[in-house]
């Protein structure tokens, strides 16, 4: 609630929509060294159609997850992050012959009207190319996020990309030492698969995780819920 | 690396800078409103006791038009009565006056004397008086003699009266 009294939280939440898993990480730094830390991390399974295609068809469960776990954790009025992952989210690693192109440059323009889509630079490729990241999704549901974190009076303050929030673990990773061209020779090592370029002992370089937490199998879900609280630099 | 954000939201930096502006607005009204209290309050108080001292002398001075009413009726009485009473005390303290002789004639008549008539004139006057003996007549004239108003006090005539058998005595004075 921001007025009349606004009531805020130094706690980070990542909330992340995969298309068959709900989840729930709640990140904060540890004041004796300064590393971040899982304070609670929870993984809901949507077998039952809850999340097709990134659309939400059951926005009920979905918000009775999202509130669980902030009510469990007493966690109200912390800020949240969306991460979006699935059909819904079209995304697309492109070359360009220059390093600062145009809108119109891009083919994914022609849709601009309903969706919404932005590029990002990333490296220098091979040939004097570059590679962008690019990614699209559609404003219907964009809105039914936005509808679902009012919902469930969630402090939402970002809502991005499953890709976006890798990136910025991997930016993270590095810190001062980050060079796009080492994130060049990583995704190529990687076959531009993104979810390779944290690798789970990365991960226990980066944040403290509990032992509760299997980390092989969890090490997507953790390295986007990190880089969205690096992205974020909540203090 | 520039960051994906598909909504415009209130960053969180903005967040807390609404919430800094909340409090330091929440505790300068305080202050302020502390501030103008201390300065009001004392006032106030004094403005409720002055109006409740208000209150009741106007409860008080209700009958002051009755009063002001009858201060005037009995101003203009006075005038009235002061008017009058000078005038008598003019009338008093006029040489001509012929109280004093009278008031002599009175008081030098004692004891069965009866004043019959008195006849004032410029300089002299006639006094009948009815006496029961010669006597009382003789002390009645001894007495206006010795009054400083009356001077050649004379009796012109005594004869008794049959009717009364009072003794009537005519005496003539120059005043």
């Amino acid at each position: 609630m921001m007025w009349p009294i606004p009531a805020l939280e130094h706690k980070f939440v990542s909330v992340l929509f995969f298309p068959d898993a709900l989840v729930c990480c709640w990140i904060d730094k540890n004041a004796r060294d300064k590393i971040p830390m899982i304070r609670a991390y929870k993984r809901y399974s949507l077998d039952n159609f809850e999340l097709l295609n990134g659309m939400i068809f059951n926005p009920t469960i979905i918000k009775k997850y999202i509130n669980t776990f902030l009510h469990e954790y007493n966690l109200h009025d912390a800020f949240v992050v969306f991460s979006l992952h699935g059909p819904a989210v079209t995304e697309q690693f492109i070359a360009m012959p220059t390093a600062t192109p145009h809108y119109t440059d891009f083919t994914i323009a022609k849709n601009a009207r309903s969706t919404k889509w932005e590029y990002r630079y990333l490296y220098p490729y091979e040939n004097g190319q570059f590679m962008f990241y690019v990614y699209s999704v559609p404003r219907s549901v964009i809105l039914q996020y936005q509808l679902l974190a009012i919902g469930a009076h969630c402090n939402v303050i970002k809502m991005t990309t499953h890709t976006a929030c890798i990136l910025s673990a991997y930016e993270y990773m590095f810190g001062s030492a980050f060079r796009r061209s080492q994130l060049a020779v990583d995704m190529m090592r990687a076959h531009h698969k993104i979810d390779a370029l944290i690798s789970h002992d990365a991960l226990h370089r980066m944040m403290k995780i509990g032992t509760d937490i299997n980390i092989k199998q969890e090490r997507s879900y953790l390295a986007a819920a990190v880089g969205a609280w690096y992205s974020e630099r909540i203090k | 690396m520039k960051q994906i954000n598909f909504i415009t939201t209130l960053s969180p930096h903005k967040q807390y800078a609404i919430r800094r502006w909340f409090w330091i607005t929440f505790f300068l009204s305080m202050i302020a409103i502390l501030a103008s209290a201390y300065f009001i309050v004392p006032e106030l108080l004094m403005y409720i006791t002055l109006k409740k001292e208000i209150t009741v002398l106007r409860e008080q001075t209700k009958p002051y038009g009755e009063h002001s009413k009858q201060k005037d009726t009995l101003k203009t009485a006075y005038e009235q009565s002061r008017a009058q009473s000078s005038k008598v005390d003019q009338y008093v303290n006029t040489p001509k006056n012929p109280h004093a002789y009278i008031a002599t004639i009175v008081q030098a008549c004692g004891d069965g004397v009866t004043l019959e008539s008195i006849n004032l004139h410029k300089k002299s006057c006639d006094i009948t008086v009815l006496s029961p003996t010669a006597e009382h007549s003789t002390v009645f004239i001894k007495r206006l003699s010795a009054s400083e108003l009356f001077t050649a006090v004379k009796l012109v005539s005594l004869q008794q009266d049959i009717q009364t058998k009072q003794m009537r005595c005519v005496i003539k004075s120059s005043i």
